[in-house]
């Protein structure tokens, strides 16, 4: 008989599989999912996990859709667009994104308001091929959510290609809120250079903003490489008015370059600096030797990789901050006197009724 | 061909009428309308009719006919729990059983290599065929293939067992029908695996056997002829298992009232939601408490806990605490208590159980 079951020995399944394997030319091993970190367990409070809601396809269309063997991959095409919820750990930054920095105030602000009010929206994602998640859109609620200690988050799965997912991540509201010119600008330039659009009129229609408000970002984001180098530190340094007299004093003198630089780079201390007055600055001979008081303490964190450095959990007394493992010593012990430097500006303005 | 192991025990009219849910002259009228060939008490007392099994499920499809119950497609089930130790075959064993006596066609399918569903129904998967043949025991009763042997995959050339020498019908044809298991189904595993490796899509492979067996496709295995198909999944989070999930609408899974089953209930909701994610389909939950006692406040916590979180999954009916299992698994005759103890508390609460989940799976 073609197939008996009780009598095939381990080692005859071994090698049989084995024989398999080698007929078979495409026996490419995915990439292993990395296992997701349980969520910590809270006493009392256990955490479970949402059950699916929604519709669910039959049998029929499950098996009926499915591609003739070989052809890995096109399944994702035909998969319904769902809302479920992903773990954090599984999803990835957008490359695509335009923001660069992240406000900590503002994330544990929308952090205390995921907590409060729960999530809304969904967040988009999509699948990528190592099984992972990359964010369409939603970078701050992922980082909010994060901080707060949360394990999962809604999101909606969409079935996109590179392209589209380029073009869904750049024009997405959200990418936009507080956005600054230049990285407004950086956005348009990268649409254009990618030949999403390719007129400033395309590029309006894309990100739905007027022409006018895209001709001003882009000559934030077109200036001299120094000054962009400078920018992509200090991504909100210059207004569009600012540039606008910078290309008027770089025209009128294109030798004055290193002045502009210095007279620019003041405005790391002063960022309320009014545009005339950089123009004065542009100009004055004596900017050489400026003093800087301090470094400023960058109220961002820089998270390339999309994880935040530390998270903050806070729970009746006690507030716990935990660093992300990627930080160097020195990096922690810089971090920590700075917290520790600002909860003590905290408890000196605090009232405490005095009960000793 | 006789798929069974010789079962002797007999039953009188009243326990008939307990196990259908009708009365005892209604078992009288409906068996000699049947004319089913009931066995009378010998001796010189009166001539009781004594039911075996087999006419017991005879009745039930008789008044199945009866009453007209109209074929639809099949109501697919997996019972599955992370947690071991809950209940889980005996109540997928109880619940098909149950359903069968509803005058429903059930096909269970044992996915556990442990194959305690296929003890359940008395058969012993490590009796060979030379054994048998020695204790003079019915060649039915043997178990020499499993669910793998019906799937494409299990063999290197695609060949398939016809289903009629896989399935074995322990109470006849009208009784629950059971594709067995044995040790050696837990190489399905490993060949599920190898797909996987080779991007053949594993996790489809009991969805496309049911949806073909269900088409007409598969002319091997006519599955459209069943009510409910059942699968009884091993605590283990593996491929078949998930596979069966994403066959079936419903995942029955059995909680045992105590700490850390919530948590269970909870490993399972994301695997759903794997589910859904992966393939737009998944079975919908249904939490099947067991142990249950209300007075015990762990118990009511968790009740709590689970109905906050799965409202929907909640069945009103459960099953509570008892010593009746224990004394079934020690009678003579190996068979789901609902029917080798009929009258006894347990099989009255599986007997609830059963409906209401069944009246749960049509409502949704």
């Amino acid at each position: 008989m073609a197939n008996s079951s009780s009598s095939r020995s381990q080692a005859d399944l071994t090698a049989e599989l084995q024989a398999r394997l080698r007929q078979s030319g495409n026996a490419t091993a995915p990439a292993a999912t990395p296992i997701a970190p349980a969520a910590p367990a809270r006493p009392g409070n256990m955490h479970m996990n949402d059950a699916p809601r929604g519709p669910s396809r039959s049998l029929q269309d499950l098996v009926g859709a499915q591609p003739a063997a070989g052809e890995a991959g096109a399944a994702s095409k035909i998969m319904q667009d769902v809302n479920v919820p992903v773990d954090l750990s599984e999803i990835d930054d957008s490359p695509y994104q335009p923001r660069t920095r992240y406000d900590e105030t503002e994330l544990l602000l929308l952090g205390e308001q995921l907590r409060m009010q729960g999530q809304d929206e969904p967040v988009r994602v999509r699948r990528l091929t190592n099984g992972r998640y990359q964010l369409i859109s939603g970078h701050r609620r992922v980082r909010a959510a994060r901080l707060i200690g949360w394990a999962t988050i809604v999101a909606r799965i969409l079935t996109l290609e590179d392209r589209e997912a380029e073009i869904a991540t750049l024009t997405s509201n959200e990418s936009h809120v507080g956005l600054s010119d230049f990285e407004r600008g950086c956005a348009y330039q990268l649409a254009l250079d990618k030949g999403f659009a390719t007129t400033q009129k395309d590029v309006a229609r894309l990100f739905a903003c007027s022409q006018g408000r895209v001709s001003q970002c882009l000559s934030v984001a077109r200036l001299p490489p120094p000054l962009v180098a400078m920018l992509a530190d200090y991504p909100s340094l210059l207004t569009y008015r600012h540039a606008k007299i910078v290309r008027e004093v770089l025209d009128h003198d294109p030798e004055s370059l290193p002045a502009v630089m210095a007279a620019v780079e003041t405005m790391i201390d002063e960022p309320d600096l009014e545009p005339e007055q950089l123009r004065v600055r542009c100009t004055t001979k004596k900017v050489g030797m400026r003093t800087r008081a301090k470094v400023a303490i960058k109220k961002t964190v820089p998270d390339r990789s999309g994880e935040s450095v530390f998270t903050v959990r806070s729970n009746n007394r006690n507030l716990v901050v935990n660093f992300n493992d990627r930080l160097s010593p020195e990096q922690k012990a810089e971090a920590e006197k700075q917290i520790l430097a600002a909860l003590k500006g905290v408890v000196e303005s605090l009232e405490v009724p005095d009960n000793a | 061909m006789a798929q069974r192991p010789v079962v002797e025990k007999t039953f009188k009219v009243q326990a008939v009428a307990t196990m259908l849910g009708i009365s005892a002259d209604t078992v009288r009228r409906d068996s000699d309308e049947a004319d089913i060939k009931v066995q009378r008490q010998g001796g010189d007392g009166p001539k009781t009719r004594l039911f075996t099994i087999e006419n017991v499920f005879e009745l039930a499809a008789h008044r199945r006919r009866k009453n007209g119950l109209t074929k639809r497609s099949p109501l697919i089930i997996t019972v599955y729990a992370a947690k071991g130790g809950v209940g889980k075959t005996t109540s997928a064993a109880n619940i098909g059983a149950a359903f069968a006596l509803r005058g429903l066609r059930v096909l269970l399918v044992d996915l556990d290599f442990q194959a305690n569903l296929t003890m359940a129904f008395g058969y012993d998967p490590e009796v060979t065929q030379e054994e048998a043949n020695e204790l003079g025991m019915d060649p039915g009763a043997v178990v020499k293939y499993h669910f793998g042997n019906l799937l494409p995959q299990w063999s290197k050339d695609g060949s398939v067992e016809p289903l009629a020498t896989v399935i074995k019908k322990p109470y006849g044809e009208h009784g629950p029908h059971l594709i067995p298991s044995e040790l050696g189904f837990d190489d399905l595993e490993a060949i599920f695996t190898l797909e996987r490796l080779m991007e053949r899509k594993p996790e489809l492979a009991i969805a496309t056997w049911l949806q073909k067996g269900l088409s007409g496709e598969n002319a091997n295995v006519d599955l459209s002829q069943y009510d409910v198909i059942l699968f009884d999944a091993p605590p283990a989070k593996n491929q078949a298992t998930r596979g069966a999930m994403l066959g079936s609408d419903f995942v029955v899974t059995p909680v045992s009232m105590e700490r850390f089953s919530t948590k269970s209930v909870s490993y399972l909701a994301k695997v759903l939601g794997e589910l859904q994610r992966d393939h737009g389909r998944f079975p919908r939950m249904i939490t099947l408490a067991n142990f249950y006692d209300m007075r015990r406040a762990r118990v009511a916590a968790q009740v709590v806990a689970l109905t906050t979180k799965y409202p929907d999954a909640w069945l009103e009916k459960q099953i509570a605490t008892s010593e009746e299992f224990r004394k079934a698994l020690s009678d003579d005759v190996i068979m789901p208590v609902i029917l080798s103890r009929p009258s006894s508390g347990p099989a009255e609460e599986l007997r609830a159980v059963a409906n209401a989940l069944l009246e749960k799976m049509e409502a949704a």
